[in-house]
């Protein structure tokens, strides 16, 4: 659980809430607790395309196999079950709506849906402290660009993420992680581990920077 | 992306992650809304990193949040066909859309500091309108959750529940009218109620037009203590002619 995110400060701003989908790479180093739905990728696909077609029995069969996961990430987000239900709920209904746009010829199921439960989970966070100069920005999600599609080209190889993650020192690499899955800001972060926000900014900054040289060679 | 500076690119990287806070997540908030570059590079990054979410542990969701989340998706579907009748009917029928709303809501809200009308207005009830009249969608993050509809001529406001508000007993609901450009006005508070509608005074009718915002906030019991709202919003919405 996080400590971070019990006391998110900023006033906030909407998280776009994406729903494009990163392309199918096979991975090379799937994560063990994640096996048990990633090993049948192609059948979770083909429930998203029942639940695209109005069929209320595969999006029971969706929750069942997906929502322990997708709640893990919402309640390490949070850190409040209550709230996380609350997102959870959320982020299924957007399914039930947005499941048509799925395409599961590039689409990992289970990464679409996880990256769906941690955005809306930040974009909870934010909307903590809106206040009402914000309403408009609040209010006007994005919608995502299909053509984004092409972009994520080579983003899903969790391999590739995981060996760059490598190559970096050690805290910059900790605290990346920290900020993706626990919904830290710079601010809390260098709280956190007590440095001066400056240098919790220049190693973060560097750590991307390298991890995208790294993912791009 | 050619024309994304460095500085651009390391902002929608930071987006991404989420580290931003105050005027940066700001700025990257216009810059996503506006550059479709900027929009497309903060994905990329998302799914980049997204892979770090395989390492969160699972955790079995409550067992009943399932048989929750069906009924939603029900009610949702429901709400959306009306909507798209509403839509589709194009007539600026005030009735149709009490109709709809009460079909579609279940629930109405009562304002407590305005004096409270007790009928949900019939569509018969509801003489036509010269003014056009407005329907605002109030919702979260979750979808539509109070349809206000607002019939000028009568300066009368009814407003349903479509979804589930959350309830906290220590605070009141307070309904706001947040004109373009301008602060929030108090509309009053509200409780539940199923069934009412508001008749707002000449001052305050003005006020609704379209493109002003209506918002409820949670406050203190019996509202905000300041007159202007201290709470976070629960739902808002544009009024729009219907």
């Amino acid at each position: 659980m996080s400590t971070a995110c019990m006391d998110i400060a900023p006033p906030a701003g909407p998280w776009l809430a994406l729903f494009s989908f990163p392309p199918m790479t096979e991975s090379p180093r799937p994560r063990a607790h994640l096996t048990s739905v990633s090993s049948d990728r192609g059948e979770l696909a083909a429930i998203v395309r029942s639940v695209a077609g109005g069929d209320r029995t595969a999006m029971a069969t969706l929750y069942q196999r997906t929502s322990a996961k997708l709640f893990g990430i919402c309640v390490r987000l949070l850190g409040s079950e209550a709230e996380a239900e609350e997102v959870l709920q959320d982020v299924y209904i957007t399914v039930w709506g947005k499941a048509a746009s799925f395409d599961s010829a590039k689409a990992s199921p289970i990464t679409w849906l996880s990256v769906l439960a941690r955005n809306r989970s930040i974009d909870r966070l934010r909307r903590r402290r809106v206040k009402f100069e914000d309403l408009d920005a609040a209010n006007d999600i994005a919608d995502p660009d299909p053509s984004a599609f092409e972009l994520a080209a080579q983003a899903e190889d969790r391999g590739r993420l995981s060996d760059c993650l490598d190559e970096l020192d050690e805290r910059p690499r900790q605290m990346i992680r920290s900020a993706f899955i626990d919904g830290a800001t710079y601010s809390e972060l260098a709280k956190i581990e007590s440095v001066p926000l400056g240098t919790m900014k220049s190693w973060i900054r560097r750590g991307l920077q390298n991890l995208r040289g790294c993912l791009e060679r | 992306m050619s024309a994304m500076t460095p500085e651009r690119s390391q902002l929608a990287a930071e987006y991404a992650l989420g580290v931003l806070d105050g005027k940066d997540l700001a700025e990257a908030n216009r810059a996503s809304a506006e550059d479709s570059d900027f929009r497309r590079l903060t994905e990329d990054w998302t799914w980049k990193l997204a892979p770090l979410l395989d390492d969160v542990e699972e955790r079995p969701a409550p067992a009943v949040l399932w048989s929750k989340i069906d009924q939603l998706i029900g009610e949702r579907d429901r709400i959306r066909s009306l909507e798209s009748q509403v839509k589709r009917s194009r007539l600026g029928n005030v009735g149709l859309f009490a109709t709809a709303a009460a079909l579609a809501g279940v629930l109405l809200l009562r304002p407590a500091t305005v004096q409270p009308p007790l009928q949900l207005p019939t569509p018969q009830s509801i003489p036509a309108s010269a003014a056009a009249p407005m329907i605002a969608m109030l919702g979260d993050d979750k979808g539509t959750k109070i349809v206000a509809n607002w019939d000028p001529d009568n300066r009368r406001l009814v407003l349903a529940v479509a979804g589930e508000m959350p309830a906290d007993p220590g605070k009141s609901h307070e309904l706001w009218v947040i004109p373009e450009g301008a602060k929030p006005v108090s509309l009053g508070t509200m409780s539940n109620d199923p069934k009412a509608r508001m008749e707002l005074a000449n001052t305050l009718a003005e006020l609704l037009r379209r493109g002003a915002t209506i918002a409820v906030t949670l406050e203190p019991p019996g509202g905000s203590p300041s007159g202007d709202p201290t709470g976070p919003i629960l739902v808002s919405g544009k009024l729009e002619s219907v």
